[in-house]
């Protein structure tokens, strides 16, 4: 008799052990999901800010059109890449495409600041403060979602391949998850942005 | 235990037949329960959310929308740690009187959490540097350090109601026990004893205190560099603090109460929260020299002032053609059209095309410079709104100063009367925008101060015995907006303008008399734009009444149950009447404005170009 108790105690600790397991290892799951969702919504933020940006610069320089053009270019096929990486968001090649894109808008853009730091009215004008601004913040955004979302997959990924979780990740078919890395090196150097 | 033990002593000396277990266990309730009372009840008295922590230090809120360059940085800088943390979003305060470069966050929870941080470090640090001062309290936040600490607190709060227990007692105790001699001295010693021990807890209590504040300060420092992945931030925000005069320093005599969720320590105590600047910086650089602190410290107190000094220059280049141009609103080109077609007003509502976005840049840029600091916080919102319904007419002011006292007292008079010239300089179409501009401030006065406020605008309103379409359009206005978030209705319902025919009357009859210079002009405006809404309805115009404003109010409400496709008629309808003459008046425009919003339909401003054609 008592050993039947025993026996049941211990059946159902250890339900209750991987059922713990299982959903920590969904939650985490999840949380890299929410991660990544992040990591769109501030590039989209982002390309919204440059128009506005342009707008304000035109004011000022008069002579240099081409650079602005080539920064309103540069946005817009980076808005249709990350349009293109979203649909299918596996696709080796839209993710590339999306990265060279990215690349080639920050590249347009420091020289757009280049150009700008020679026109004292221009980075003395509030506009221009603010929406320099704005473009830092969310350029920084873009790299701290991505940094929480690497974070993410790190903790998801260790739960997965650790000992007990990865009987559980076993059993239950979790897939591992990819760290998200730029291979552009041009777009790993954002503008340092700077008017002081 | 230790009292326990005394009280053991005492009562085995004193009254040897007495029970010795009974004492024990006697004494041993007593003290568990003063310490759990005393313990829960500083708890809860330091339970209050982190808002009413950083608002009792004299902090004021930092709005998203702030012009401010320094402050939107600030905000900006809490959004990207809120991103690399994980954290929900907290408010964000700034300490507007602090010179010091400090921060802290406060609440109990994530969910009610605040970052408040000084103006000094708002304006003194590099983009980089406010950022690990940010992501350091963001560790607070998230590792709960609140929490524990407000429990460590407690605790200690029960020791130190002991020990004051035992004082009361020596102070009172020997005059009601003179008939005792023997016993009145034992509990005396008793007493002291208990009272010792009691401070002996407090100081151990202390002590244990500050081990971990320093603790959790360093788990903060290493979150903040895993949150920025850049430790030269951090370590250049401690170099200011080593270099400037004011340091870390807070004035605020509430700085006490969250000195351990501070960045860097706020007021000198005997027990250090925080470890040293020096043990700080070797943490993150290793092969960090003692003896390098001060040209290191030297040299960034000289970037603080440099920054300090641009970010003055640059205020005041900006603040100068404010005070320069005689009307702030005037360099803003008018943006009513006085030439009106019909039919191109309906499909304007709701949508926003370039030039609004312009338009609305502009105007809030006008506005804003001026009305920033007003639409920022309710009181000065509110003292703002009553100003712009004083009257000119020396006797209709004195009535209306009357009832201001009335309501709301000597102080907030004393802030509305001054405002009158702002309220003045204001160009007449642009005073019903400067006043929806106000609104998200009102919304966050109480409930009942809604309600004062109501009151005491519509008895403005009526004190010259006449209320004119400004003063209708903003109490309808004024309803819509700070009484619908009480009473969610639904935007839309779903009768139709047959079944309304009345009040679609009514409405139309005011919106023809306020546009028109003569009664027929009136009749005639009147049935273009009835026909326009509901062609088959015909009936004269309704009589000219002095309850109009009523009228229309109620008229109003029954509409705004209308079928969102009905809405679309009525509103052409509308154009027509006003654009009936060929003529835009302030008035007119105010009240289809004012109409459109009431029934869900919010307008934007009629601009030149987009009816010219």
């Amino acid at each position: 008799m008592i050993g039947f108790l025993v026996l049941l105690a211990i059946i159902v600790v250890a339900v209750f052990w991987v059922v713990s397991l299982y959903n920590r290892l969904v939650g985490s799951r999840n949380g890299y999901k929410n991660a990544f969702a992040q990591i769109d919504v501030q590039l989209k933020r982002r390309y919204d800010l440059i128009p506005n940006l342009v707008e304000t610069v035109k004011g000022y320089i008069k002579h240099e059109r081409e650079t602005l053009e080539a920064v309103i270019k540069a946005r817009n096929s980076a808005v249709s890449a990350v349009q293109a990486a979203a649909a299918n968001p596996g696709d080796a090649t839209a993710m590339r495409g999306l990265a060279g894109a990215e690349g080639a808008l920050t590249g347009a853009l420091g020289r757009m600041f280049a150009v700008a730091e020679a026109y004292p009215d221009l980075k003395a004008n509030q506009n221009m403060m603010q929406l320099s601004e704005e473009l830092t913040s969310t350029e920084n955004k873009v790299a701290f979602a991505r940094q929480a979302y690497n974070d993410s997959v790190m903790g998801y990924n260790n739960q997965r391949e650790m000992f007990p979780g990865s009987m559980i990740a076993g059993m239950f078919n979790f897939q591992p998850a990819q760290l998200l890395e730029l291979d552009e090196p041009a777009a790993r150097q954002a503008p340092k942005v700077s008017f002081t | 235990m230790a009292i326990d033990a005394v009280v053991a002593l005492v009562v085995g000396t004193t009254a040897p037949h007495t029970s010795l277990r009974g004492a024990v266990i006697f004494t041993s309730i007593v003290v568990a329960v003063i310490i759990c009372g005393a313990s829960l009840f500083k708890s809860l008295s330091l339970r209050s959310g982190g808002s009413s922590v950083a608002r009792s230090l004299g902090a004021t809120r930092v709005d998203r929308g702030t012009v401010e360059v320094a402050l939107k940085r600030l905000h900006n800088i809490v959004e990207e740690m809120a991103i690399a943390s994980g954290v929900t979003m907290p408010e964000v305060y700034v300490l507007e009187d602090e010179d010091g470069i400090n921060a802290f966050a406060a609440g109990n929870s994530p969910a009610d959490a605040v970052i408040c941080v000084t103006r000094g470090a708002a304006t003194r640090l590099r983009r980089e540097e406010l950022q690990a001062v940010v992501a350091h309290e963001f560790s607070h936040i998230l590792n709960g350090d609140s929490r524990l600490y407000l429990k460590l607190l407690g605790l200690t709060f029960g020791l130190l109601a002991i020990a004051t227990v035992a004082r009361l007692a020596l102070q009172v105790g020997p005059r009601g026990r003179d008939d005792r001699k023997g016993g009145g001295a034992a509990i005396m010693l008793a007493a002291i004893a208990i009272m010792a021990l009691g401070y002996i807890g407090v100081f151990f209590g202390r002590l244990l205190q500050a081990a971990v504040s320093r603790h959790r300060e360093r788990l903060a420092d290493a979150s903040s560099v895993q949150f920025t992945r850049n430790p030269q931030g951090l370590t250049g925000a401690l170099l200011k603090i080593a270099g400037t005069e004011e340091g870390s320093h807070l004035q605020s005599p509430g700085a006490e109460n969250v000195a351990h969720m501070l960045f860097a320590p706020g007021v000198d105590r005997l027990m250090r929260t925080h470890p040293t600047i020096e043990e700080r910086l070797r943490a993150l650089d290793r092969n960090f020299h003692v003896e390098n602190l001060p040209t290191l410290a030297a040299e960034a107190a000289r970037d603080a002032e440099r920054l300090r000094i641009s970010d003055g220059t640059a205020g005041a280049a900006t603040r100068a053609p404010q005070g320069a141009a005689e009307n702030p609103f005037g360099a803003l080109a008018r943006p009513m059209a006085l030439a009106l077609g019909a039919g191109q007003l309906t499909g304007q509502v709701g949508a926003l095309e370039d030039g609004h976005v312009q338009y609305a840049t502009g105007a809030r840029l006008a506005i804003s410079e001026v009305l920033r600091e007003f639409a920022d916080s309710a009181d000065h919102a509110r003292a703002l709104l009553l100003a712009l319904l004083v009257s000119r007419d020396s006797a209709v002011r004195a009535r209306q100063r009357d009832i201001l006292t009335r309501a709301f007292g000597e102080p907030v008079m004393d802030q509305v009367l001054p405002l009158g010239t702002i309220a003045d300089s204001l160009a007449p179409e642009l005073r019903l925008p400067a006043v929806q501009q106000l609104f998200p401030a009102l919304r966050r006065l109480a409930r009942s101060e809604r309600e004062a406020l109501r009151d005491a605008v519509a008895a403005l309103a009526s004190a010259d015995q006449h209320i004119d379409v400004f003063e209708c359009c903003l109490s309808l206005l004024m309803s819509a907006a700070l009484d619908d978030e009480l009473e969610a209705a639904d935007p839309h319902g779903d009768a139709t303008l047959i079944d309304e025919a009345a009040a679609t009357r009514t409405l139309f009859s005011i919106l023809a008399r306020h546009g028109a210079d003569d009664p027929n002009a009136a009749e005639a405006a009147y049935s273009a734009g009835l026909a326009a809404a509901l062609p088959g309805l015909d009936g004269g115009m309704p009589a000219p009444t002095d309850a109009w404003p009523l009228a229309l109010g109620s008229a109003l409400e029954r509409l705004s149950a209308l079928q969102p496709l009905e809405k679309r008629r009525l509103i052409e309808g509308l154009s027509a009447c006003v654009s009936h003459d060929g003529k835009l008046s302030i008035e007119e425009a105010e009240l289809l404005r004012t109409v459109c919003t009431v029934l869900n339909c919010p307008l934007p401003p009629l601009l030149a170009g987009a009816i010219g054609a």
